[in-house]
């Protein structure tokens, strides 16, 4: 099957520093895959290019076949790339409606006004009954939720766009434990919808019991690539190697 | 007691003039970073156009709406041409681009204009004045204010009630992740553009009206009107440029009646200063946060 994206011999950094030094990645149709790696490794990095925001020195990106590799961020949401950016970037003097249906901009492409406005509903809805907590705050801003409360609608904000691939950049950054279970519960269910995502952590325990297949980046290369379940066995020795802070979280 | 309420109507219709000016400066500022020193210039073709329709015989109620479009088309071709390409730009890059739009607009109305001012005829009820219970109120200055409150409802009717309003606001607080939401950047500095044309539209019609004449280098006076009320309400928010541009009104007309005749020639020396002292106090503006268009 061809893979949903193909991220293919990555060269990217920023000024004259280089951070990615040939990286791939590959994810299939319906995958769930976390990219691992300690602090600094450039995973962020990866997701900017895999999002769009920062364009590759050398290497190409593909998604659904197609090269994006020169495609600018606001045109590959409309492909189907839905980044939900390390610190969640929840727009603070919007309120959470707004925040919310301003994930569907990239759908006016897609589909007809009419067409829209009623995939609005039906994902507004859906968002709502999952995160009942942005239901009853509706109307408050951005700025006024808590951490956990952010990145809930940091991940509704991005199904609003349907998207074909979900990445999501450290979901659990800054959140209470009990916090971050949650987030977990609902990347679960959508995984489990069939839903193609790609989680990034720092911390592998939990992410290895939930995805399919995971990478670790050092440095600005991929020093591994594979199932997770295989890689779960090795765990400590992949912490005590790639010092990833795993315990505890 | 008249008397005051004289002085208040005067401060409110200077001051929604700069407000509009500030407002119409700020809403560009905040989706792009840039300072645009040729906005002034969008108010002078304004008045050379409602000169050139006047003088043409066309009616006052045509040449408003006309003069309006004409500075909107007019400024979003500016931020088409001058603006868009650098989206993204160091600040200085955009600095010294809007100085040259500056000079190139300003010598092009040299060129068909003349140094000399032009007379804005406007029609006979503009000059008139209400005299109501012991007030003598000018119609320009009821026109302004009203127009004022109008432009202001209709700004904030659309940045809150529209797609396109959550859009700029998004755009404004971070474009990067703006743009992750498939908001694409040069649309929404076309419509920043756009709104930002059509309030100098309507300032620069009311601003010479009250003047009387256009000349290519009328744009001075509004322009640093709209810096002072900026940076006295706070750089980058809509609601500051507002309340800056009220503020400065009203400081300048508090200035008026309270300085002696003889102090009146350095009126806009200490207005000057009030402002700087105002910035001491609170080095943020009246406002005091920073980029952001709500
Ligand atoms: N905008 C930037 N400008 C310059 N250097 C940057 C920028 N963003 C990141 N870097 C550098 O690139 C390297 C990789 O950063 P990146 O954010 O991709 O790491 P990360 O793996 O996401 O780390 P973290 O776990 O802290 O999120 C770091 O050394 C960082 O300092
Ligand atoms: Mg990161």
């Amino acid at each position: 099957m061809e893979p949903l994206l193909q991220v293919s011999d990555l060269v990217v950094g920023y000024g004259a520093t280089k951070v990615l030094k040939g990286v791939s990645l590959t994810v299939a149709p319906g995958e769930a895959v976390a990219v691992l790696g300690a602090n600094g490794a450039g995973k962020s990095t990866l997701m900017k290019v895999i999002s769009g925001l920062l364009a590759p020195w050398e290497g190409t990106v593909r998604f659904g076949g197609e090269d994006v590799t020169g495609m600018p961020a606001e045109e590959r949401a409309a492909l189907g790339i839905a980044l939900a950016p390390e610190g969640r970037g929840i727009f603070a003097t919007l309120s959470i409606e707004e925040n919310l249906l301003i994930g569907a901009t990239c759908l006016r492409r897609r589909m007809s006004a009419a067409e829209r406005r009623g995939h609005e509903r039906d994902v507004l809805d859906r968002v709502y009954t999952t995160f009942p907590v942005l239901a009853e705050r509706r109307t408050a801003r951005g700025c006024d939720l808590s951490g956990g409360q952010q990145q809930m609608l940091a991940i509704g904000r991005a199904l609003m766009a349907a998207p074909k691939l979900l990445v999501l950049d450290e979901p659990c950054l800054g959140l209470a434990p009990k916090m971050g279970n949650e987030v977990y519960t609902v990347l679960r269910s959508l995984r489990e919808a069939g839903q193609s995502l790609i989680v990034v952590e720092e911390s592998s325990r939990r992410a290895l019991d939930f995805v399919d297949r995971a990478c670790c980046l050092k440095l600005g290369e991929k020093v591994l690539d594979g199932d997770a379940a295989e890689m779960k066995a090795d765990e400590l020795l992949i912490e005590a190697y790639f010092g990833l802070k795993g315990a505890g979280r | 007691m008249t008397a005051l309420v004289q002085h208040v109507l005067d401060a409110l219709s200077v001051g929604s003039t700069y407000a509009l000016l500030a407002l119409g400066l700020t809403l560009v500022f905040s989706v792009m970073n840039l300072i645009n020193f040729a906005y002034g210039l969008l108010l002078v073709w304004g008045g050379y156009a409602a000169c050139v329709l006047v003088d043409a015989g066309l009616p006052f109620a045509l040449v408003v709406p006309l003069c309006v479009l004409f500075v909107t088309a007019l400024s979003v071709v500016m931020g088409r041409v001058a603006f868009r390409p650098f989206i993204g730009a160091p600040q200085i890059t955009l600095l010294i681009t809007s100085f040259g739009v500056l000079l190139i607009t300003q010598y092009i109305a040299i060129l068909v204009f003349g140094e000399k001012p032009r007379v804005l005829n406007t029609p006979d009820f503009l000059t008139g004045v209400i005299a109501a219970g012991g007030l003598r109120v000018p119609v320009l200055q009821v026109v302004t204010i009203a127009s004022g409150a109008l432009v202001v409802a209709a700004f904030y009717g659309l940045l809150h009630r529209t797609p396109f309003g959550a859009h700029l606001r998004a755009a404004a607080e971070s474009p990067e992740t703006a743009r992750l939401m498939g908001i694409r950047p040069d649309r929404v500095l076309m419509i920043a553009f756009a709104i930002s044309g059509a309030i100098a539209g309507v300032v620069g019609l009311l601003w010479f009206a009250k003047v009387g004449a256009v000349t290519p280098r009328s744009d001075m006076e509004p322009t640093l009107k709209a810096f002072i009320a900026i940076v006295l309400g706070g750089l980058g928010r809509t609601s500051g440029a507002m309340l800056g541009g009220l503020a400065l009104g009203g400081i300048e007309v508090t200035m008026n009646v309270v300085l002696p005749s003889g102090a009146i020639t350095y009126a806009q020396a200490i207005v000057f200063a009030v402002v700087i002292a105002l910035l001491v106090l609170r080095p943020g503006g009246l406002s005091g946060a920073r980029t952001e268009a709500a």
